[in-house]
């Protein structure tokens, strides 16, 4: 049995423009200690959908209709305020976008993390402390007694991301999700953390879902990845195999419009059109506007994701 | 946060030098002769002379601005010009009783209106918040001297429950005395303190780290009690020490409402009798609470957030 398989998941957002359907039927599984990248643009549903294995998506607007998301086999949309407590921070925890505002301002950087130990552990204070102070450590902190005494503002951002992650890792948890974790930083900070994500898998054989729109950060931190687009998965596919043999004309789009350093273009491609409104997508597949290789069929019904000769599953009529 | 304690006490000294100026200029540019007021009309020119002399306001200008600042500095404010008794002995009467009404009040403002707030914010459009807004419009639309007069109307004169006039003796007596207006003023606080909670914890709970403490596994009551409303009490705490300045004023009308022998009642009789001593000693001690309430303000921002000391 995998560690978390999400079937049919969506998620619906009621704004006043009307009906957002932010995740529509994504469908994945991650067995453990195993890692899969989530890429798609800006609005393409991946924030949702890893908020949604916790189910911390943002509730009203946002509420998730369908579907389900087994969790060692407990299904994650349906489980009890209790349950999910222990779930959330104890076996799958998160990493968020923008370390800026993801601590709280007001405590200490060591009490935010000892809290979590307290809570899952069931540690003393001392002891919780103490974890604590090795988590921090363990993410590469100078100095993590003075660190965890420090309240966030006293940190830089590269720090405060290092302290999240130290949160995030610090009651042990099966799956560690990683929304844009360092979509915030500098780049130079950027190459930091990734080694720390990819040296901390390394040791902690932890599975990570790794959301980024980013296709050069998953090129050599994931197995797996799933292409999402308009809220849904496109193409799902081993990280070497998407690189060698992208399938889906928006991923091998997403994959053009990667600057190469071997061939001297004098202007990057990118993908004609826009993503369309969340409220007005098109009939058929969403993405039939911006394709090159559009059919009637594309027009009237949605492609399902289905296997195809190279190991790959993507959602396409062309292909199918 | 030593630094800051002392950086901001330090940061009062000019401040009240100021306020002490501007109450002694004030006295100044009031039309007509405090002699001639305290003594009347028909008083012989000798009389008014030998008045003026007592009363230092024969000196020139600046000699007597350094005689109040030093009068002020060390609280020795002389005696009062209509009945020669000494003005640090009826301050000293006056003061608890207008202490105490402060505190009364702001400890029902408090107590009633962050709970309620945060109960309102965290049950937004539910029926308890629908309560909280009529009750916060009851709040801020009733003067304070119309619900004191209601209040005595009904607890003291048809229920006979609570005493009507005075400041009361012995403590618990003073304790009777002082529910109702402490409740004139508290209900009134308790109904900003109650919207400001609410609209500044509803900020806060969209915030990202309240995000992140659900994503740790915190129970929702820790998560508004620990994480958020902390955070929320920052503006609120500000808010407050504002709302408390402008409430010093509504002492004076409450005080007078239900006879206490407060501040404000001494500082009013004093306006009638045309007091000048009395009322620029009356003035400069509510000007010493406004730069304390200010101090105790900030101080108590800085307690709670960590990130003022740096600013």
């Amino acid at each position: 049995m995998s560690l978390l398989t999400v079937s049919d998941l969506r998620v619906h957002l009621f704004t006043p423009r009307g009906l957002v359907r932010a995740v529509d039927g994504v469908s994945f599984a991650l067995e453990a200690g195993r890692s899969l990248g989530i890429v798609g643009e800006s609005g393409c549903g991946k924030t949702m959908t890893a908020l949604a294995m916790m189910r911390l998506i943002p509730t009203p607007p946002a509420q998730i209709v369908g579907g389900s998301i087994l969790f060692d086999g407990q299904d994650v949309v349906t489980m009890d305020a209790e349950r999910l407590r222990a779930l959330r921070g104890g076996d799958i925890a998160m990493i968020y976008q923008d370390p800026m505002t993801t601590l709280n301002p007001v405590l200490t950087v060591g009490e935010q993390i000892a809290e979590a130990v307290r809570l899952h552990r069931h540690d003393g204070r001392t002891a919780a402390w103490a974890r604590a102070v090795e988590m921090l450590k363990l993410v590469g902190i100078p100095d993590p007694a003075r660190v965890a005494s420090a309240y966030p503002h006293q940190l830089s951002g590269g720090m405060r991301q290092r302290a999240v992650i130290a949160m995030a890792l610090a009651c042990d948890p099966k799956l560690l999700i990683a929304d844009e974790p360092t979509t915030a930083l500098d780049v130079t900070i950027q190459a930091q953390i990734l080694e720390l994500l990819r040296r901390l898998q390394g040791e902690l054989g932890t599975a990570i879902i790794l959301i980024t729109h980013d296709l050069g950060v998953i090129a050599d931190l994931v197995d797996d990845v799933a292409v999402m687009y308009a809220g849904k998965v496109v193409e799902h596919t081993a990280v070497r195999t998407l690189f060698n043999d992208p399938k889906h004309p928006y991923t091998r789009g997403l994959l053009n419009s990667v600057p190469s350093l071997e061939t001297r273009e004098r202007r990057l491609r990118t993908i004609e059109g826009t993503v369309p409104p969340a409220h007005a997508m098109p009939a058929g597949c969403r993405f039939n506007p911006r394709c090159g290789q559009v059919r009637p069929e594309c027009h009237d019904r949605e492609p399902p994701l289905v296997v195809l000769d190279n190991g790959s599953r993507a959602a396409c009529w062309a292909l199918s | 946060m030593g630094g800051y304690i002392l950086r901001r006490g330090l940061e009062v000294i000019p401040t009240v030098l100021l306020v002490l100026t501007l109450v002694f200029l004030a006295l100044r540019i009031m039309p007509g002769d405090p002699a001639v007021a305290a003594l009347g009309e028909f008083a012989t020119p000798d009389a008014i002379e030998r008045f003026r002399e007592k009363l230092g306001l024969n000196q020139p200008l600046w000699m007597q601005y350094f005689s109040f600042i030093g009068q002020a500095l060390t609280a020795d404010f002389g005696r009062s010009m209509s009945n020669n008794t000494s003005i640090n002995e009826l301050l000293a009467q006056a003061l608890p009783y207008t202490i105490s009404l402060g505190i009364a009040a702001t400890v029902i403002g408090i107590v009633i209106g962050i709970p309620l707030g945060a109960m309102t914010a965290v049950h937004r459009n539910g029926a308890l918040d629908g309560f909280g807004r009529v009750f916060a419009l009851i709040g801020f639309s009733l003067p304070d001297f119309y619900f004191g007069v209601l209040l005595l109307l009904v607890f003291s004169l048809h229920l006979d429950w609570f005493p009507m006039l005075g400041g009361g003796k012995g403590f618990l007596d003073q304790l009777h005395h002082l529910v109702l207006p402490s409740i004139t003023l508290g209900v009134v606080m308790a109904a900003f303190v109650m919207r400001l909670t609410r609209s500044s914890l509803l900020e806060v709970l969209r915030k990202d780290y309240v995000r992140t403490a659900r994503g740790k596994g915190v129970a929702e009551g820790w998560v508004i009690f620990k994480h958020a409303l902390r955070n929320a009490l920052i503006p609120v705490t500000t808010g407050l020490g504002i709302y408390l300045l402008t409430t010093l004023s509504g002492t004076i009308t409450v005080e007078l409402v239900f006879s206490r022998p407060g501040l404000g009642t001494l500082l009013i009789s004093g306006v009638s009798a045309r007091d000048y001593t009395l009322v620029q000693a009356g003035l400069v001690v509510f000007a010493f609470f406004v730069v304390a309430v200010n101090l105790a303000t900030d101080l108590l921002c800085a307690a709670i957030d960590p990130r003022i000391t740096l600013r």
